[in-house]
């Protein structure tokens, strides 16, 4: 006699029959699929292969057509190269080259843009954006562009090339007249390079050419304290000095220059001429007061001999040549008439000085004069 | 009896999970089958045309190429010529769903062929088949209710299109839109998940590129929605040129003798051949030169004409009988025009306008719009492709006047068109919509037994 199955359980068999059919197809599928997945995986890595085979071709083609200035060639070569492999930094950055060699800044900034926009850090690419900006004179750009790019992070082997970018953002700075901003960085340049003799003398030369004279002679007598003859940095001392208007300090520095060029030995005849023409030097006697004011007076009037100046200053110059009257004389005579006199006979040199500029450059003579007078308050920087 | 309906009630519910679990499974190989194809299509245009094609190439592969394919499609796979889409449809609308496992399999190798040979196609309409093909045979095999099958059919087209363009959104739109023809169609869960399930798998795979890489435009000024609007009726009249070409040299085509149907993909590659030798740009899908003209780097000489070249070309590619889509082709005619369109109105607006780009980004959404009459997918593509809420709405003005110029001049939508010609008519959009137990997802186990 057969068994007798209950209701339930011959349900329970019939769905069991049918569930157990369809779990079955569905581990085939997946196993399908995971077959698939493995195959399409395996063919999309081998073509990504070839692409960048491909792109690596086309990059090199490119740039060797941009060597050999065939600029619309390297462009169709590094525009493939690009679309094959588009997150190849290298590759974005020949294109942007390129680009900029036939005149597409445009493009250009937005290549190099697309590559911020990813590694917004990269030094080069933030360089070559700087550089991009600089050209189409936007300066606020590029100062943003060049300090990201000083910003970036820099591995300690290539800090000479962070300095290097550092001197070209304060080129051009300074040629933009961001004065202020070049001496900042330029500070910066100077603290960062290292204590060498040829680093501290292209720092102090750095510092002198942005303004900054007093760290540019403190630099330069750094170096002559180890290096005394050492003839760049005598001449850079003497310059510095004679900027910060050490006359008899610059006078010292370029004195010691054995064989100074043109420049340098103006400048030192125009400290010693400062030192010799002021006729308000302390510790002078009388007469020598009055025979340096008589030479200012005298280069005075050989200048307005020559060019064509206001009369009343030909008359002002020749009642002052006029020797002062015994009584004017006599030590009992007033010294503070006496001292008007020798900053009036100053002031009034200075003034043809600066009226007769137009005529003719001033001499070291004239340039010796214009410092006195403005170094005794007479002049007006 | 009770024990009948007792079962009947279970296997219902079983068959709803089954669906869900179907769907994913579907969504991952549709998806698996689309970066397949893509990828072959890559490999093989890679192997035939090398890394600089000679003119000797660029004329013979086409042409050698066309004449085996001509023998494949004529002897072995007569069903999967031309795109896909609208043999997809009838399948939905009229076979119940059935799309043999052979139509997938031919699809993939002559489409890889073709487009792979340099033909001026697409390869989403094949995905779409294949994808389409692959959800049909699973179902068949599983043995699915009739219901399920024809629900599979979109489910798997979905699936495809989301790989095939990495717009997951989109490729359920399409799939609504296009392929069930109504966009409040209840399959929509089935498709999402499909959808879902075919993009993370494509993504693992390729990773997450976009198709595009498109910056961000945006509206510049108020006036320039006159320009856009103009974007619109110059696509709408593209879409009319377009698609009266394709038709008319169809026609044509389907006029010579049958013996000739095997020789008629080979015409087309000789022609192709020669449009190679002197526009080499038209080639394939041709992306990477609507990637340059979105981004606003391709001249505007250039721009109308590879726009006229590209019409030809795909006309003649695809008239003669060869297999591949008309997706591409559009998107590559619209990226042209839009591009050609935005240089002008860069150069004579006298207020400030995007670049040139955003109008090819726009073209191209026109055109789409106008050829295959799928405005919302079209709009969530070129979304999901820029990832820009800012140019909707210029190009939904676009959008929506390259649609009316185009349906007012052609009735009948291009994919509707191509399957009258084969003697095969579709039901109309308003035939399909009442009666919702064609679209609708299988009611739950209750509701049936219900009733």
């Amino acid at each position: 006699m057969p068994p007798v199955v209950h209701f339930e359980e011959r349900v329970r068999r019939q769905l069991g029959r049918v569930v157990h059919r369809e779990l079955v197809a569905l581990a085939v599928l997946a196993v399908v699929g995971v077959a698939m997945f493995l195959l399409t995986r395996e063919l999309a890595a081998s073509n990504a292969s070839v692409r960048r085979r491909d792109a690596a071709s086309w990059h090199a083609t490119g740039r060797a057509a941009l060597s050999e200035g065939h600029t619309e060639r390297a462009l169709l070569a590094l525009r493939r190269a690009a679309h094959i492999n588009r997150g190849d930094r290298d590759v974005a950055l020949s294109l942007a080259t390129a680009l900029e060699a036939a005149g597409n800044n445009r493009e250009a900034a937005a290549v190099l843009e697309d590559l911020r926009a990813r590694q917004p850090d990269a030094a080069d690419v933030n360089l070559e954006l700087a550089r991009l900006s600089t050209r189409d004179n936007r300066l606020p750009a590029a100062i943003r562009y060049y300090q990201d790019a000083l910003d970036a992070l820099w591995s300690p082997a290539s800090i000479d090339e962070r300095s290097a970018i550092r001197r070209e953002f304060i080129t051009v700075l300074t040629t933009r007249g961001e004065r202020a901003r070049a001496l900042s960085q330029g500070l910066v340049y100077a603290a960062e390079l290292p204590p060498t003799t040829a680093s501290q003398m292209e720092a102090a030369s750095l510092l002198l050419q942005l303004g900054d004279p007093a760290r540019a002679l403190s630099r330069y007598t750094g170096v002559l304290a180890a290096e005394p003859t050492n003839a760049t940095a005598l001449a850079g001392a003497g310059q510095a000095a004679f900027a910060l208007g050490d006359y008899s300090v610059a006078r010292r520095y370029l004195s010691q220059l054995t064989s100074p060029d043109d420049r340098l030995a103006s400048m030192k005849r125009v400290a010693e001429l400062v030192a010799a023409l002021d006729p308000l030097a302390p510790r002078l006697g009388a007469g020598e007061r009055e025979r340096r004011l008589q030479q200012v007076l005298a280069h005075a009037g050989v200048r307005l001999s020559t060019c064509t100046a206001d009369p009343a200053l030909a008359t002002a110059v020749t009642q002052l040549q006029e020797p002062p009257t015994p009584s004017a004389r006599r030590p009992s005579h007033d010294a503070v008439t006496q001292a008007d006199r020798f900053e009036e006979g100053l002031a009034l040199a200075a003034r043809v000085e600066r009226e007769t500029t137009s005529c003719r450059p001033p001499d070291e003579g004239g340039q010796a004069i214009t410092i006195i007078a403005r170094q005794r308050g007479l002049e007006e920087e | 009896m009770t024990t009948e309906r007792a079962t009947a009630s279970a296997l219902r519910l079983r068959e709803n999970q089954l669906f869900l679990a179907l769907s994913i499974i579907v969504g991952v190989l549709a998806g698996l089958s689309a970066v397949l194809f893509s990828l072959c299509i890559d490999r093989v245009s890679r192997t035939l045309f090398g890394l600089e094609p000679s003119a000797a190439r660029l004329f013979l592969v086409p042409t050698s190429v066309s004449l085996l394919t001509g023998v494949l499609l004529s002897r072995f796979f007569p069903d999967v010529r031309g795109s896909g889409v609208p043999q997809t449809e009838a399948a939905y609308h009229l076979k119940g769903g059935v799309v043999p496992a052979r139509v997938g399999l031919g699809k993939f190798l002559t489409g890889v062929l073709c487009v792979g040979s340099g033909h001026s196609m697409g390869r989403e309409g094949p995905s779409v088949q294949i994808g389409a093909a692959l959800a049909s045979s699973i179902g068949r095999w599983v043995g699915v209710s009739p219901e399920r099958l024809k629900a599979l059919v979109p489910v798997g087209a979905a699936g495809a299109l989301a790989a095939a363009f990495n717009t997951p959104v989109a490729a359920v739109l399409f799939a609504l839109e296009e392929i069930i023809g109504d966009m409040n169609a209840s399959l929509i869960g089935s498709a999402v998940v499909a959808s879902v399930a075919s993009v993370i798998v494509e993504r693992s795979i390729l990773g997450n590129e976009p198709l595009f890489h498109v910056p961000a435009y945006e509206l510049v000024h108020p006036a320039e929605l006159a320009a856009y609007a103009f974007l619109g009726i110059v696509g709408g009249v593209l879409s009319l040129v377009f698609c009266k070409l394709l038709l008319g040299m169809r026609t044509a085509f389907r006029r010579l003798p049958e013996r000739t149907l095997i020789l008629q993909p080979a015409i087309g590659g000789v022609l192709i051949g020669l449009i190679l030798l002197v526009r080499p740009e038209v080639m394939g899908v041709g992306y990477d030169y609507v990637d340059q003209a979105l981004n606003g780097t391709m001249l505007m000489r250039t721009l109308v004409l590879l726009c006229l070249v590209k019409i030809v070309a795909t006309v003649i590619s695809y008239t003669s009988g060869n297999a591949g889509g008309i997706f591409a082709p559009t998107l590559f005619i619209g990226a042209m025009a839009g591009g050609a369109i935005g240089t002008i109105v860069h150069r004579v607006a006298p207020f400030p306008v995007a670049g040139p780009g955003a109008y090819a980004l726009v073209g191209m959404g026109a055109l789409f719009a106008g050829v295959i009459r799928a405005p919302m997918t079209s709009v969530f593509m070129v979304f999901e492709i820029t990832q820009d809420y800012q140019i909707l709405v210029p190009l939904m003005v676009a959008n929506l006047l390259s649609l009316v110029i185009s349906r007012r001049y052609q009735p009948v939508p291009v994919y509707h068109a191509l399957l009258q010609q084969d003697g095969v008519h579709l039901p109309s959009p308003v035939s399909i919509r009442p009666t919702q137990d064609d679209t609708a997802e299988p009611a739950p186990a209750g509701h049936t037994a219900a009733r």
